[in-house]
């Protein structure tokens, strides 16, 4: 907590003296309970793009470092979850964008799926794959709606809460999301799973 | 059939949980076999979906997460000298450099302290025999002798102003006069000449009476034609 509230003296350069050190001190013990609150959300957030943990929290620790950074520009801090959830998300992208894990995902879904029962086929490898790699062909604000609300439990308002936009357009995002989702499992799935 | 016609609907209400709602599309899947199979397909699909989806998002980061971050927060919060700081003495450095060879070249310039009849004679030297240089239409005159350099004491030790080093007297004369002005100048200087025997050998100032003559116009002949 020193170590935070020294840096975080630097950042309140309008301050001076005690009144520098009592806002340092206040701005580093309310980052570390975000810090606590929201480390889980910033990790799922990654790895719902990236699908590897060891990626998502390499990301999501970067999340926080930039959170850390810019975290004294944060007027309304009830915001903090879904700023921090923006920033993981656009580091997460990044790095698939530059991963080439896309390209091995995209070629798991050409093969052939079983017929399983739908807990064993959305536990199976090649369900994952491939529903990942359908995932990836979403346009971004429908991609980013499902996994938000993948990762939120589906609460609509929560999602819409962390994008800042409003409960009827996260939620026919969903709708669309899900429904291309189906479209193209269908397609790669050709037969459907029995009961 | 109207299959094509449900086929929407019935994608739709494939992602929704629980009973269909809509009425004309649950009538058509109680009659409908090839509708209710993929019906149930596309809902199970989803359900999968949704399954997958949540599992892939509900792994916690592992327990070193959290310390990670700390340690990086600390490494971000580790007092790093700001990218000017390594500046401030070698600017420093190069401007007290700077400062000291202005000063030395300015003491360099500047005039060697010169004793106060020297100066007295310097700022005299007009007033000194002198030969006569000429360039132009200006006349130099320069001192006929070097001066004598007198010992300088403590008291008249003072800088003298630094133009009067190298001013050389001049006097711009027409051609012309040029001579007269010489002669003028010698005269004046070993005391053949001066104010008080110019103004007693100068006779009473005598006035010339001005004399106007009228302007003469000749009248024009009365005879002479105007051109046309």
């Amino acid at each position: 907590m020193q170590v935070l509230a020294a840096s975080l003296t630097g950042s309140q350069v309008s301050l001076e003296g005690g009144r520098a050190e009592v806002a340092a001190v206040e701005l580093a013990r309310e980052f570390e309970a975000r810090l606590a609150e929201c480390s889980t959300l910033a990790f799922r957030v990654a790895l719902g793009v990236l699908r590897n943990a060891a990626d998502a929290e390499e990301v999501a620790q970067e999340a926080f470092i930039r959170a850390y950074r810019n975290f004294h520009r944060l007027r309304d801090r009830e915001r903090f979850r879904a700023w921090l959830a923006r920033i993981a998300w656009r580091l997460a992208l990044d790095r698939w964008r530059s991963s080439s894990r896309r390209e091995r995902r995209e070629q798991i879904a050409g093969e052939p799926m079983p017929e399983q029962t739908v807990e064993e086929l959305a536990a199976s490898h090649e369900f994952q794959g491939r529903l990942q790699a359908a995932i990836d062909e979403l346009p971004p604000k429908l991609r980013q709606v499902l996994i938000l609300a993948a990762v939120e439990g589906y609460n609509i308002r929560e999602v819409s809460h962390l994008l800042g936009l409003p409960d009827g357009t996260v939620k026919s995002r969903l709708h669309l999301a899900r429904k291309a989702m189906i479209e193209r499992l269908k397609w790669i799935a050709g037969d459907s799973p029995r009961s | 059939m109207d299959c094509r016609r449900f086929s929407e609907k019935l994608a739709d209400a494939a992602l929704e949980p629980g009973d269909v709602r809509d009425a004309g599309l649950a009538a058509h899947l109680t009659i409908c076999a090839s509708c209710r199979r993929e019906f149930e397909a596309q809902r199970r699909l989803a359900q999968a979906m949704d399954i997958a989806l949540t599992a892939s998002v509900s792994v916690s980061p592992s327990p070193a997460f959290a310390a990670g971050v700390r340690a990086r927060l600390a490494e971000e919060s580790a007092p790093r000298a700001s990218w000017f700081s390594g500046w401030v003495p070698v600017t420093a450095g190069a401007l007290a450099v700077v400062v000291l060879m202005a000063a030395w070249f300015a003491r360099r310039e500047a005039p060697e302290p010169v004793p106060g009849p020297q100066r007295e004679m310097t700022n005299r030297t007009v007033q000194q025999p002198m030969g006569a240089t000429t360039g132009g239409n200006a006349t130099t005159l320069e001192p006929a002798q070097p001066m004598r350099k007198l010992k300088s004491s403590p008291t008249n030790r003072m800088p003298a102003p630094r133009a009067a080093r190298h001013r050389e007297p001049e006097v711009i004369v027409p051609p012309g006069q040029r001579e007269a002005v010489l002669h003028f100048y010698v005269a004046v200087w070993s005391g053949r000449a001066g104010i008080s025997t110019l103004v007693e050998n100068a006779g009473p100032l005598e006035i010339a009476e001005l004399k106007i003559t009228p302007l003469q116009v000749p009248e024009l002949a009365s005879g002479s034609q105007q051109p046309e």
